[in-house]
Parts: C-alpha cells; structure tokens; sequence
C-alpha cells in the first residue's frame, strides 16, 4: 500500500530540558515513498520521529506529514501510519498467540497477520509470554504490528538493532514486498542505503544532509572501503570509521588492493561520506 | 466501537485474567470473613482491613498493569490506531474490574450489616480509581508506584492521624476538612461519622463525591489526549 510521503518541516526545534533543545532548527521537504533517517546515536532520530507521529509537540516550527498537522490532528496521523519505537518493554501477561490474534482484530484482517506472523518466525515462540520475551523476540513482535496492517504507513525506528541476520531478511523482505511507502531510522548507513529511496541526515539535532539516495552517491568516485588491522596503502583518505576508510579514489585501484588482500571489499561512499564533509574528515 | 471494546477486553483479560488476582480476590474475602467472625460486635477491624489493606491492595493490583512507560503507551495507541481508544478502553477497564471486589464486598457487608461502609466503599471505588487514572499519565512505572502508594496508602492513613488528633481533642470535624477526610480515606470516615467524630450531610457527600470523580474523569479523558508522549 502507500501513495508515498510527503514532509515538510520548517525551523523545528524541540527540547526536553529548558535550554537544551534537541532538534535544532530542522527544516527539509522531502517527497518519497521509503524515507531513511539516519543519524548516531543521541542524534534526535526517535525525537523526531516521534514529533512527526504527534507524540511530542514541537517547541516551534512547522510539521506537516502527507498534508496532516501530527500534533493537532493526533487521531488522524495514528491512523493513517503505524510506529513502532525502539526499545518498548512490553510487560503483558498475555502470550505471543493472543497478542498476534488482537493484532489480527485490530486491523481487521486475522488471517492476513496470521500468515504475518508465521512469516517473521513469531510462531515459534507464540506460547511464550509477551513479558518475558528476550529483546530482539520483542523487537520482532513490535515490527510485527507495525507491519501487520496493511492500511497503514509504517515507521520504524532502529528496527534491525536487536535482530538476528535471519530475521533481518525476513522483516527486510517483508518491508519491500507489502509496502509501497514506509518511513524508517537507523543508525547504520547501510541499513537506508539498502531500504530507502530519499534519506535525512542527522547530526547533533540537526539536518546535515537530504535528498534522494541517488544524489547521495552521485559525488565523483568516493568510496567506503571495508579494512582489517591493517591501513592500505591508499591516497585520498577522507575520513576515518575504524573498520570502514572513505576514499577518494579510482574504483580499479580499489579492486587491485581487494584482489591482492589489502582490504575486504568497497562500495560507492554514501552516508558515511555526508558525515566527512559535515565534520571536516573524523567522525571521532 | 469496536476497536475500543477490544481495547477493554485486552486490557481487562490483562488485569483479571490470571490466577493470581482471583487468589488474591479470594483470599481478601477470606480475611473479612475471618475479621468478622473474630470480631462480631466491633466493626473497627473490618473497616480498618478494608481501608487500609483490602481496597488498597485490590486497586493496585488492577491499576499496576495500567501504570505503563510512555514507550508502552505509544506503542498501545498505535496498535489500537487511537488515542481515544487506549484513554477510554483504559478508563472503561478501570471501572469494570472493580466489580468483583465491589460486589463480592457489597454481598458481605450487605449481610453484616455496614450499610453506612457498603456506600463509602463505592465511593471509595470512584475516587480512588479517578486518582489512579491521573496516575497512569505520569509516563514511568516507578514514578506510578510512588504516586499510588502515596494515594493508596499514606495519604489515608495521615487523614486519620489527624482525625483522631481532633477526637483525643474532643473536637467534631466539620466543614471542609471533614469531606477532605472522607475524600482521602471514605470507609473509615464514614465509619468514624457514625461514631460521631465528624459531621457530614449525605447530600453534599453525593455531591462532593460527584464532582470530584466528575472533574478526575475528564480530566483524565483530556490530559490524555493532549499529552506528550516521551519515547525516546
């Protein structure tokens, strides 16, 4: 499902404590169908995206998701997209069963989440009890219901943080293959890279970079070079990830020096390469 | 509508669903039934055991799966696509799982005769339930604990400090301070205005009890929904 996203935001700011905001100013326009947030950690990625959910009123500025005011009109963004946050304790006595058939009545569509949940692997434990479920179970049950009903537009904050590789194929395919539009945070480059059409870069509560995934790699031949212990022997060395080198460089010599074992592998510089720019070449 | 009945059901199967509540249900009346057979012609226990222990202990155990993380709250109006839903099915709950201890409760007393209590009882139903559902938008588990306890327990207890402060003085309480009284700890007051120790007209009891459970609900009902929900 999905007709896409439409967000515009001018000047946001939000704090939690006096003083101390948290989203800085933030203004985008951002016209997509999977929309990519990425930003480290403490970034302001779970705030704003819990402003855009309407959860939390921004201290000033102006929000607006697919034509629709979140904080004035709470029932109205609720139901038309479906979050789901990172972290929940979910403290429920019920077991895993009963919570997949609630989740079945409440989108009207049991044998839909039904085969859902068979999908994601949530029936292998479904007579587990909810509250005792270990993180990354629960993380699953949480994008479970987000990705349950088909009416709604997900948004999904760090949802791969606890999951296993086997999992991770699963919820990713899942994300591709039932939506259309979803909206998701991370923060790991690649995790957007992969999954999202338009991305917004996050730092420090502000927006460093957005646009199209496309136009993020458009910018000459910049690499993430993937390394052991051992620094190759490589000019234009812009930024430094520990493992992960951007380069500026030809994409032959990079083969050469994978050919020859010097590094693991490269790949067209993304976001890390926004990061570089931003911050004059160490992120540390 | 029928989003919200699946909301109270879910959360009313929460709350009431397990074993654990009917045991403790059960072993609560087991107590006042023992109370009353140890003590038939003094009402004082039983109405201290209800006050202080009984109601108390019941209400916590129906609320504690109300008193949620922001975190959970959010992602409950997201699963049930509504805050409406979530703030009615939780008030809806709130309400109904205090039936079986009121009546069970109601039957005994009824058969004892408390009749003055049987109706504190109720009312203490209302007030303390409207408490508790301003308690549940505190956000933290933690932070709910403190303020219930303090709702449930301390602050009835302190009323009562001050009401036999008044009646070792050999003063009757009236006034303001004998509906801020029966507010805080309602079967003990009434139990102690059948003794004398405090004047208070039914009416202005009806009405007080009214008003206050009145304000507590929609301001509940509201708070909730213009709320800022901290997930992160």
């Amino acid at each position: 499902m999905g007709e896409g996203i439409e967000l515009n935001l001018r000047d946001v700011w939000f704090e939690y404590t006096p003083s101390k905001p948290v989203i800085k100013g933030v203004s985008v326009s951002v016209r997509g169908e999977r929309i990519g947030i990425v930003g480290q950690n403490g970034s302001g990625k779970t705030t704003l995206l819990s402003i855009l959910m309407g959860f939390q009123r921004p201290k000033a500025g102006e929000v607006m998701i697919n034509g629709i005011n979140p904080w004035t009109e709470r029932e109205k963004i609720i139901k038309t997209f479906n979050p789901a946050f990172e972290k929940a304790r979910l403290p429920y006595a019920m077991k895993v069963g009963e919570f997949v058939k609630i989740v079945g009545r409440a989108n009207g569509d049991p044998e839909g989440t039904s085969a859902l949940a068979d999908e994601l692997g949530l029936s292998k434990f479904e007579s587990q009890k909810v509250g005792s479920l270990s993180s990354g179970q629960e993380q699953l049950l949480w994008i479970f219901s987000a990705l349950a009903d088909s009416s709604r537009i997900p948004v999904l904050d760090e949802p791969f943080v606890h999951l296993d590789l086997h999992s991770y194929v699963r919820v990713s395919s899942v994300l591709r293959r039932r939506f259309r539009s979803y909206i998701l945070t991370s923060h790991i480059p690649e995790d957007v890279e992969l999954l999202a059409d338009s991305i917004i870069v996050l730092e420090q509560g502000r927006v460093i970079w957005y646009g199209k995934v496309k136009e993020l790699q458009a910018d000459g031949e910049v690499y993430d070079v993937f390394i052991n212990d051992t620094v190759p022997p490589l000019k234009g060395i812009l930024g430094d990830f520990g493992n992960i080198l951007v380069v500026r460089t030809e994409g032959e010599t990079l083969k050469r020096l994978m050919d020859g074992g010097k590094i693991l592998g490269y790949k067209r510089s993304g976001v890390r390469y926004v990061y570089v720019k931003a911050n004059g070449g160490n992120l540390h | 509508m029928s989003t919200l009945k699946l909301t109270v059901e879910t959360y009313t199967k929460e709350a009431m669903g397990s074993v654990f509540f009917w045991e403790v249900l059960g072993f609560l009346a087991l107590s006042e039934a023992g109370i009353h057979y140890l003590y038939p012609k003094n009402q004082l226990p039983l109405v201290e055991f209800i006050q202080f222990l009984g109601m108390p202990l019941y209400l916590f155990l129906v609320f504690n799966v109300m008193f949620q993380e922001n975190r959970v709250t959010a992602f409950e109006i997201a699963l049930f696509a509504g805050w409406r839903e979530v703030a009615y099915g939780k008030f809806i709950t709130a309400l109904l799982s205090q039936v079986p201890f009121l009546v069970v409760n109601t039957l005994l007393l009824l058969a004892w005769g408390y009749d003055r209590v049987m109706w504190a009882l109720i009312a203490m139903g209302l007030i303390y339930s409207g408490a508790l559902l301003m308690v549940t938008l505190v956000g933290s588990k933690s932070g709910s604990y403190v303020l219930s306890m303090a709702f449930l327990f301390i602050l009835p207890i302190s009323g009562v400090a001050l009401l036999q402060t008044q009646a070792s003085l050999g003063n009757t309480v009236k006034g303001f301070m004998a509906y801020l009284l029966y507010v805080l700890s309602p079967v003990y007051t009434a139990y102690a205005e059948g003794r004398g120790l405090l004047e208070l007209s039914e009416g202005n009891l009806v009405l007080v009890v009214g008003i206050l459970t009145a304000v507590l609900y929609v301001l509940y009902a509201f708070s909730f929904r213009v709320r800022n929900l901290r997930v992160s």
